[in-house]
């Protein structure tokens, strides 16, 4: 293997393959894959979707810049990752975030988990996880436990845009809970008194929630169309859901009593912020392993930890915290799991031949 | 003239916590509230002046080899007086530091001090190496614990044993961030203090540098 590893690294043989792919191309792509769950968020929390999305890029445009000056490398906001960052950090805060919440948090998300480690590339979590983090135990009054209801009810009782949005932050509306969240609370009972187990309205997105992660739809045509421009590859956010199903398939009934093999899989991979972290934060190309094994690996661990959070631990959603740990292990998985060199194993079939 | 260059060392170039960075674990744990910065380092500042002048004077009569142990024992007895003494008149504080106190016998900045310098200097230069160095760490750790508070719970607390006040300052931070208190917040405050000190070290290094070519 020592070998091997060193007659790679010894020079660098023509031919070279010249890859289209850019830093700002996939960048930009991510980008545009994020809007259609930008769109969603406008039509499920009206005004004020876009009033935290457009704080949150203002911030996180204005806070690239000065560190890009401060650290003298230059105006850095054109190559996209800050929008990224800017807007998945949106995504990740409910319709009633106050200024200051999405202000500072973006900025500790851009300025120190981004530059403070040294920009784009360096960053050992992902900013957006890490903003979120940050922002969840700073306010954690109105980071969990201040949902509004979705802007659609009040349009059909003839609201209309502006009011509604409105009235969804109003104190007397910020009383329902999230769907994990009356789960932890209350149990499927909860569920089915509220009218949160609708798997459509889960699907499409008409659930209280962060502004960004409810509707699994506008997530999926996303990826769908990043998958299709090969910026990511399907590993990650396959086995990630697919651990998560899996896994609250089988023991999601026990915090309920109701033995192995009841939980509601369907229920847990649409609900929260699972398809968003799956889809567009795990899978961060900086903070995610280089090999497929070790994708592998990360996927299902991250999966692991989120049913585990999620089922037993003391809060209702554990995406974030789970995506923040696993991006610590993220060296140490690619220590463990390097792709085998090309033309290696012949190698090793020969030697017996010579010898 | 010389004990002054002992004196100053401490409080900017050889400040223990943004230079030389010992005995972080206290720096973290208390500095919760701006009091309990002061209260840590008034404790502090006594037991290292004492220690240091009781070692400085014992120098010459403790043998090599049972060296750190003797240390200890005289650091022990100051820290056993400074904690009857918080117990006695400032239970609130006392409360606040809680096991910190009896710990700074293992403080690093004491030991270190006594090990690095009292063992090797006569008693007035280490007294005032270890005033110095005390107000060293009191300033660093109230400068942290400042920053804390008034981000953390958006007040200033200058209150021991029942004198001073509590500044409020929610007039102008109405919702504080609760991570600021939290061990996060310490972390975060003190890798950017440590950074910003750095950056300026950096600085004069520069300009000396330039000063002699």
């Amino acid at each position: 293997m020592a070998k091997a590893k060193g007659k790679a690294g010894a020079g660098l043989f023509s031919p070279h393959i010249h890859s289209p792919f850019s830093v700002e191309r996939v960048m930009w792509d991510v980008v545009i894959a994020l809007i259609p769950a930008g769109i969603a968020s406008v039509y499920f929390f009206g005004a004020n979707a876009l009033r935290i999305i457009g704080i949150s890029v203002a911030t996180g445009l204005l806070t690239e810049l000065v560190m890009g000056l401060l650290t003298r490398r230059g105006i850095t906001i054109f190559d996209g990752s800050v929008m990224i960052t800017s807007l998945l950090f949106a995504y990740n805060l409910p319709p009633a975030a106050p200024w200051y919440v999405v202000v500072f948090g973006n900025m500790f998300a851009v300025a120190l988990v981004k530059w403070a480690f040294g920009g784009l590339g360096y960053n050992f979590m992902n900013p957006a996880i890490g903003g979120r983090l940050f922002v969840v135990i700073a306010w954690s009054g109105v980071m969990s436990g201040r949902w509004s209801p979705t802007i659609r009810s009040l349009i059909d009782r003839g609201m209309d845009f502006w009011e509604a949005s409105r009235a969804i932050v109003s104190p007397e509306m910020i009383t329902s809970a999230s769907p994990l969240t009356t789960l932890k609370v209350d149990g499927f009972a909860g569920l089915y008194k509220q009218g949160l187990l609708d798997y459509w309205n889960l699907f499409i997105g008409n659930v209280p929630g962060c502004i960004g992660e409810t509707s699994a739809l506008a997530i999926l045509l996303g990826v769908i169309y990043l998958l299709v421009r090969r910026v990511i590859t399907w590993e990650v956010p396959v086995l990630y859901v697919g651990t998560v199903a899996l896994l609250s398939w089988i023991f999601g009934g026990l915090p309920q009593g109701t033995g192995l093999f009841t939980g509601d899989a369907l229920f847990h991979v649409l609900s929260g912020g699972l398809m968003l972290g799956a889809c567009f934060m795990a899978n961060d190309s900086v903070t995610s392993p280089l090999s497929f094994s070790g994708n592998v690996f990360y996927a299902i661990m991250l999966g692991i930890l989120t049913t585990m959070i999620r089922l037993f631990g003391g809060y209702p959603e554990g995406v974030a915290l789970s995506i923040a740990l696993m991006n610590i292990f993220v060296p140490l998985i690619d220590r463990y799991f390097r792709p085998s060199i090309y033309g290696y194993r012949r190698a090793i079939v020969k030697k017996p031949k010579e010898s | 003239m010389n004990a002054w260059k002992e004196f100053l060392k401490g409080l900017f170039k050889e400040n223990p916590i943004f230079v030389v960075v010992l005995g972080l674990c206290p720096t973290l744990a208390v500095t919760t509230q701006t009091i309990n910065g002061i209260g840590m380092g008034l404790a502090v500042i006594f037991v290292l002046t004492m220690s240091n002048l009781l070692i400085s004077l014992l120098r010459n009569f403790i043998p090599e080899m049972v060296r750190i142990p003797a240390y200890i024992v005289i650091i022990a007895s100051f820290v056993t007086i400074v904690q009857m003494v918080i117990k006695a008149f400032a239970p609130e504080l006392d409360r606040a530091l809680g096991i910190f106190i009896p710990l700074i016998v293992v403080n690093c900045i004491i030991l270190g001090r006594a090990e690095a310098f009292a063992s090797k200097n006569p008693p007035l230069l280490s007294v005032m190496d270890g005033l110095g160095m005390g107000l060293g760490f009191t300033l660093s750790l109230t400068l942290i614990g400042f920053i804390r508070e008034v981000l953390g719970s958006g007040t200033i607390t200058l209150q021991l044993a029942g004198i001073g006040t509590v500044i409020d300052l929610s007039q102008w931070i109405s919702s504080p961030a609760v991570v600021m208190i939290l061990p996060t917040g310490g972390f975060v405050v003190m890798g950017l203090l440590l950074a910003f000190f750095q950056y300026l070290r950096n600085r004069q290094a520069e300009k000396a540098k330039a000063n002699k070519a």
